[in-house]
């Protein structure tokens, strides 16, 4: 009972003091530029994306007759679908390629990074919703809430309440009670607004599971403010005034959201450092080369490989020469070159994979000291354009690779005769090659990867509720004792 | 008098563990901020160096083929030290104090292999290994450091330089000696943000000094920049505490101010430049270079026969080289000529959005210290596009140059390579950067000027007033 009067005193005072209506009608102006920003953002690049799409296929079936060879080295792009909620949160999306060459003999890495035509200033800071809550929504949470201690006890009505006999958990359940009351008035426009964005104006790519992933970032970012607010009243209630409960909470919210995310990203990176392009290249090139010895490998001697490969033939043939196999022996050779280095890219690739893992370990890490990095990592996840999306998007990429070489190869295996060098396939065959349709993956494939940090966040969650209450208790109980 | 003042400021300081903790904080992240960019300036030029050094030792190996066979000592296979296979690295090196800002560098191309070939698409060297999470925050350098945490250290040491002595009620004793109050503050400010400054200086002075030889101007302009802008907001910070009465509001003011000029007012200006001046999209240029590509493949013995028959005297070759050669030659050549308007729209809007922004920069003197820095370290955008544009004239002049042998399917004279132009990167001097920089750095002054204007004691604008 009294801890709904003192919730519903904190809530009068709000009301009066208008600084609720202000930030609300503030914190929802941004949000609205910034997610007009990104339904624009999403529905030129998914424009682009099918336009590129279309002519790709377009060029692809008007090629003529042609050696299949020739072909898979001209070969095809799969582009990245950007999905809905990249308009919500771009995560990482802008900073890994949006297309890959299905080239023969080599697993390209992705291509075309929209931040390498985005200039100087976005790197800075790219206005976002999911930043505005990141970085912004605390502040606000901060301005609220500063003073829900420090202040009672600057103005003596701390001590008058309790000296009417109120206990402290009464008096901190009240704020606390406060204090979501509040947050839930910021906080409900704008998730109804991001919810309407979403399903009604956005142009992605459809997420099958959107309105999972759209719960779960209702889910994060409440807990992620919640932790705040319960930081602004523990740090409000150990202060003895409005200032310095200000002064200490605006260090915290600089510390926490701004500089920590960044450290922990440097960190990271010093930690463990990125790949060598050159090098990372170089490797690629030599597992390409790696069957062939050289490419091309016209007069050069056989590679042991290709011996093995060449008595493989020989044995399934049942042939003493080349020459007398039903098929050429270069068709097969090419398929089984694809083969020979298709585990080597996967392990290579699978590396670099690791290392970026290890990367994100150390931010991890780091995530004890600022919980901004762990709801950076949940949201970008949840939206679908995070690095571990990104990366199944490559794979999926190969995957078709592999399929799209092997029909070419196959063509020239059972159709070219005797000569495969000088076949060409004809025109009509073009259209029978597979298309890439595959679409953003669903949540439930990374769930694993995205459960320390949610962990993380309940307990720093916890934690701050524990510590507001310790420190609420203690300012009651020195008032009283005062 | 001031001298009494500065002496009981720093011996406030020394007793304040707020002022400590500032201090060690600015002191840490500035070193630790210069080495984390040695150590990628190091890495990355060092991988420069290897990719130039692999080039060259294939053309060695190439031209010891020419000369092998020029001098008869070798039999000639059709593959051997075909014109088609001439190569030239093009690296854009780290800028000059590229450690100090490295910005875009560590995100765009740096990399480019001239050869006929390659065309536009192609010629730039795989790249873009690294991870995309780690690359979007970019990186703790000291330039970040200067534009982003260098104002907030300076208002977290002096938000409460005269109203903490408000609070305590000792602001009448203060001003019952001669000294006035702005000179109270003007000292407080000049002192405690003299030593953070002082701190930062050291690093960025130790990181002029680990650049390359020859970088001693472009390191007194980013010197120059790096004081401006610390003046500027100590102009700033002077004119707020002095305007307000209350510790916590001058806080909120100028965490305010601080979070509009480096946070609010750069994405609303990029936001605005990419939204009014779209830069036309990577797809369509690709989309365009594919159908080149594919049209150049289709009519490459049309092509090929129209370019003889304009030089008959081309066609005695001495041996035939692959088809492939020739054909993948001109392809590229038609690539390069059908993409040649996007490229051009690229650069056109790129220059508007570059000059659109060029007069945004004045909402905020972060994007005016952070163009300036990027710019002075040769670690901004433009360098990269000039890097690519200069990379793009070289490949179209080799081809040029390497036209008519690769056409008649002859092989070059070791003379004839000899006298092939490679590349060679020309950067901004320091003079060209200063004309860059001067407009935007003589604002900040300005604004400087204004602040030490409005806070004198006889305007009626004054804080002290």
């Amino acid at each position: 009972m009294k801890a709904r009067v003192i919730a519903a005193k904190e809530a009068l005072v709000a009301r009066r003091g208008k600084r609720l209506w202000a930030l609300s009608f503030g914190v929802i102006a941004v949000m609205v530029a910034s997610m007009a920003i990104g339904l624009n953002r999403t529905a030129t690049f998914e424009t682009e994306r099918a336009a590129a799409a279309e002519s790709d296929k377009a060029v692809w079936l008007d090629q003529g007759v042609r050696n299949p060879h020739k072909a898979a080295h001209f070969s095809r792009y799969v582009f990245k679908p950007i999905p809905t909620l990249a308009s919500f949160d771009p995560g990482a999306i802008d900073f890994g390629g949006i297309a890959v060459w299905m080239e023969a003999h080599i697993q390209n890495p992705s291509r075309f990074r929209r931040a390498e035509s985005t200039g100087d200033l976005s790197r800075f800071v790219g206005l976002s919703p999911a930043w505005v809550l990141q970085v912004i929504m605390p502040l606000i949470v901060i301005l609220l809430l500063f003073g829900s201690y420090a202040g009672e006890r600057e103005d003596g009505t701390l001590r008058q309440v309790m000296s009417y006999g109120v206990s402290p958990g009464s008096v901190f359940k009240g704020k606390l009670r406060g204090a979501s009351s509040a947050l839930l008035k910021l906080l409900l426009p704008v998730f109804a607004l991001i919810a309407i964005a979403v399903f009604v104006f956005d142009r992605g790519y459809p997420q099958e599971d959107l309105p999972v992933r759209l719960a779960g970032i209702v889910g994060i970012y409440g807990i992620y403010l919640f932790a705040f607010a319960m930081l602004t009243i523990g740090v409000s209630a150990l202060s003895p005034s409005r200032r310095s409960a200000a002064v200490s909470l605006l260090a915290i919210w600089c510390l926490v959201t701004v500089l920590l995310p960044r450290f922990a990203n440097d960190a990271a990176v010093a930690a463990t450092p990125q790949p060598d392009s050159y090098q990372t290249w170089k490797d690629l090139e030599e597992i390409k080369a790696e069957y062939w010895g050289v490419i091309p490998a016209f007069g050069i001697p056989l590679t042991d490989i290709r011996k093995r490969e060449m008595a493989r033939f020989l044995e399934k043939f049942q042939v003493a020469n080349v020459e007398d196999a039903p098929v050429p022996w270069s068709a097969w050779e090419l398929q089984a070159s694809e083969e020979y280095s298709d585990p080597l890219y996967d392990a290579y690739y699978a590396g670099l994979n690791d290392l970026y893992g290890r990367q994100e370990d150390t931010r991890f890490w780091l995530t004890a000291l600022s919980p901004t990095i762990s709801v950076m990592a949940l949201s970008s996840g949840l939206s679908g354009s995070d690095r571990l999306h990104h990366y199944d998007f490559v794979k999926s990429a190969e995957e078709h690779r592999r399929v799209v070489i092997r029909q070419l190869n196959e063509d020239l295996l059972y159709n070219s005769g005797a000569d495969p060098m000088v076949y060409e396939s004809p025109t009509s065959f073009w259209g029978e090659v597979a298309d890439y349709h595959a679409g953003p993956p669903p949540l439930t494939n990374f769930t694993g990867n995205y459960l320390p940090y949610l962990l993380v966040m309940v307990l720093w969650a916890s934690g701050a509720f524990l510590f507001a209450r310790w420190a609420a208790f203690r300012a009651a109980n020195m008032e009283t004792a005062v | 008098m001031t001298g009494a003042l500065v002496k009981l400021e720093l011996l406030r300081l020394r007793r304040s563990r707020a002022a400590w903790a500032i201090l060690a904080f600015a002191l840490f992240a500035s070193f630790y901020s210069v080495w984390s960019g040695v150590s990628w300036r190091e890495s990355h030029s060092a991988s420069l160096v290897a990719y130039e050094a692999a080039i060259e030792a294939k053309m060695d190996v190439w031209l010891e083929t020419l000369v092998a066979i020029e001098s008869g000592e070798r039999f000639a296979t059709p593959f051997d030290a075909r014109p088609s296979q001439v190569e030239f690295a093009a690296t854009h090196p780290v800028g000059p104090l590229g450690h100090l800002a490295v910005g875009s560098a560590e995100l765009l191309p740096a990399r480019a292999n001239i050869g006929p070939l390659k065309n536009q698409n192609l010629m730039v060297e795989r790249y873009g290994f690294e991870n995309p999470t780690t690359l979007t925050l970019g990186r703790f350098d000291l330039a970040f450091l200067i534009v982003v945490v260098l104002p907030l250290l300076m208002i977290a040491l002096s938000f409460d330089v005269i109203a903490a002595d408000r609070s305590r009620g000792t602001i009448s004793l203060l001003l019952a000696s001669r000294a006035s109050k702005q000179r109270v503050i003007a000292t407080r400010l000049l002192v405690r943000n003299g030593i953070l400054g002082g701190i930062v200086a050291l690093a960025v002075v130790f990181g002029i000094a680990m650049a390359p030889e020859g970088a001693a101007a472009f390191g007194l302009l980013w010197s120059l920049v790096f004081l401006a802008y610390s003046l500027f907001w100590i102009g700033l910070i002077y004119l707020v505490v002095g305007r307000t009465r209350r510790s916590e509001t001058s806080a909120a003011v100028l965490v305010s101010l601080w979070a509009l000029f480096t946070f609010a007012a750069p994405a609303l200006a990029n936001s605005a430049g990419e939204a009014l001046y779209p830069l036309p999209s990577n797809l369509d240029y690709l989309s365009d270079a594919r159908v080149a590509q594919n049209d150049a493949w289709k009519r490459r013995p049309e092509l090929t026969a129209k370019y003889l028959s304009d030089h008959p005297e081309l066609m005695a070759n001495e041996q035939e080289a692959p088809e492939f050669a020739h054909a993948y030659f001109l392809a590229n050549v038609m690539e390069i000529e059908s993409t040649a308007p996007i490229v051009a729209a690229f650069e056109e809007s790129h220059a508007r959005r570059s000059a659109f922004v060029d007069k945004l920069q004045f909402t905020s003197p972060a994007i005016v210290a952070q163009r300036a820095l990027f710019r002075i370290a040769g670690s901004d955008f433009d360098r990269t596009l000039s890097f690519l544009t200069q990379a793009r004239a070289a490949l179209m002049n080799l081809n040029d140059e390497l036209r008519p042998v690769i056409l008649a399917s002859n092989r070059m004279s070791t003379e004839d390579f000899a006298g092939l132009s490679g590349f060679e990167f020309k950067s901004n001097s320091p003079a060209a950067v200063l004309g860059q920089i001067s407009i935007p750095v003589a604002f900040l002054v300005l604004c400087l000027c204004l602040f030490v204007a409005l806070g004198r004691p006889g305007n009626r604008y004054s804080p002290f007033a």
